[in-house]
């Protein structure tokens, strides 16, 4: 394939998602300035395996580019978390493992509106997870190839992310669900 | 459906992730138990909360075609020389001279950029020996890649770049705690041109022409060790043909 061939198909399967892939860098990144610098660097990596891309959910295959392009990055700014651990830290809040809550409630107006800080502040790994499921409408299959983790992980990463904000939004009202 | 089985189905079937026989055993549960009512109540009313809050990042104006113009292969020059046989070498060199110093911009972006990431090295080793061969069939030429560690600059290993729209090969160097990009294009039927250095934004940048390649060294070395360095890799000579690279 001539060099202008493909990126006449390059630019066909991933134009349509460079916005998806802004969203998710600055979502995981945080400054437009370094989301800019880590797409760059995340589109030369999608161009030059290209030729490896299959030609089928071109979103899951972009943003799981720009997705590791993101960790690298945070990574090596040095500001990395103690690395989560999947088993260890959701075994008390496994979904199978719930208990129905009684006190479960509805988000007030203002609780709502809140929602943009409390998500930010999640743990980057349900952070991810839950702004793909409801930003992007993926499917617990394409958050797993985006994040590169079992589906079993993205159902409990989900859950756990869902648990923390109701337990955050919640307030006062809501006894401490979530550790 | 007990209430502990109904539970992560809710969050399922929520997502769209439930099948539709398992969807219609939850409802029928869920219709008679007020607990799981609520809890289905309130992880939908999140839902929406978030679809209707999450903020959507935009990206700057024309922040889609910048990135795509880095990518985008320039119309080839080889055609055209090739297409006229006896003007080619003048061909070559009335292209590559406007777009010489677009291409020391390009190539002080791509290190800067290599240091800013901490990206510099796809492969990492010491060994010429293995350099050379990683870059095979990523730049479309054999890539010329020696080491200079006696005179100070170690071989730290190689990337691949994208500079004037094309793959370009990046061989790294250190300096003590300074790294050095060494960027080579495929510059065919092209003159050789002596190094030439300038100051770019704050780095230093050698560039020069020989046996058909081009090469863009940058860095932020002094400048009298910066040029010896230029000059001593501009001397040793390279051919840009597969299996003639010494």
């Amino acid at each position: 394939m001539t060099s202008a061939a493909k990126f006449g198909d390059f630019e066909r399967a991933i134009g349509p998602h460079m916005r998806a892939a802004y969203n998710l860098a600055r979502w995981l990144l945080r400054e437009s300035a370094d989301a800019e610098d880590v797409l760059q660097e995340a589109f030369v990596r999608a161009f030059r395996y290209f030729d490896t891309f299959q030609g089928e959910r071109a979103r899951s295959w972009l943003l799981a580019i720009v997705r590791n392009t993101c960790w690298s990055f945070i990574a090596r700014r040095g500001e990395q978390e103690e690395p989560f651990d999947d088993e260890r830290d959701s075994a008390a809040v496994l979904p199978l493992q719930l208990t129905p809550e009684p006190e479960a409630q509805l988000l007030r107006a203002d609780q709502a509106k809140r929602i943009q800080e409390e998500v930010a502040a999640l743990r980057p790994e349900f952070r991810e997870a839950f702004m793909l499921r409801e930003l992007e409408g993926m499917s617990y299959k394409e958050i797993a190839e985006v994040t590169a983790v079992p589906i079993g992980t993205v159902m409990s990463r989900l859950s756990r992310a869902r648990r923390e904000l109701q337990a955050r939004l919640g307030g006062a009202a809501r006894k401490a669900g979530v550790s | 459906m007990t209430c502990a089985e109904a539970t992560p189905l809710v969050e399922l079937e929520l997502d769209g992730e439930l099948d539709a026989r398992s969807v219609l055993e939850l409802r029928e549960h869920v219709a008679r138990c007020p607990s799981c009512t609520r809890q289905a109540a309130a992880l939908r009313a999140l839902s929406e909360a978030a679809r209707a809050h999450l903020q959507r990042f935009e990206p700057p104006p024309g922040f889609e075609g910048r990135l795509l113009r880095r990518l985008r292969p320039r119309p080839s020059r080889r055609a055209w020389a090739g297409a006229a046989v006896g003007v080619a070498a003048a061909a070559a060199v009335l292209v590559a001279l406007p777009r010489r110093d677009a291409l020391v911009e390009e190539a002080v972006a791509a290190h800067a950029r290599s240091l800013q990431l901490n990206h510099a090295m796809d492969v990492v080793t010491s060994d010429q020996h293995t350099v050379k061969p990683w870059f095979e069939g990523k730049v479309g030429f054999a890539v010329p890649v020696r080491d200079y560690a006696t005179e100070g600059f170690a071989l730290a290993g190689g990337r691949l770049d994208f500079l004037d729209g094309r793959p370009a090969a990046a061989i790294v160097y250190r300096h003590g705690k300074h790294v050095l990009n060494l960027f080579v294009l495929d510059a065919e039927g092209a003159r050789d041109v002596a190094p030439g250095g300038e100051s770019v934004r704050g780095f230093r940048s050698w560039r020069w022409t020989s046996g058909g390649l081009r090469f863009v060294l940058v860095g932020d070395v002094a400048g009298p060790e910066m040029e010896a360095l230029a000059r001593r890799m501009a001397a040793g000579r390279v051919y840009n043909s597969p299996g003639m690279v010494p």
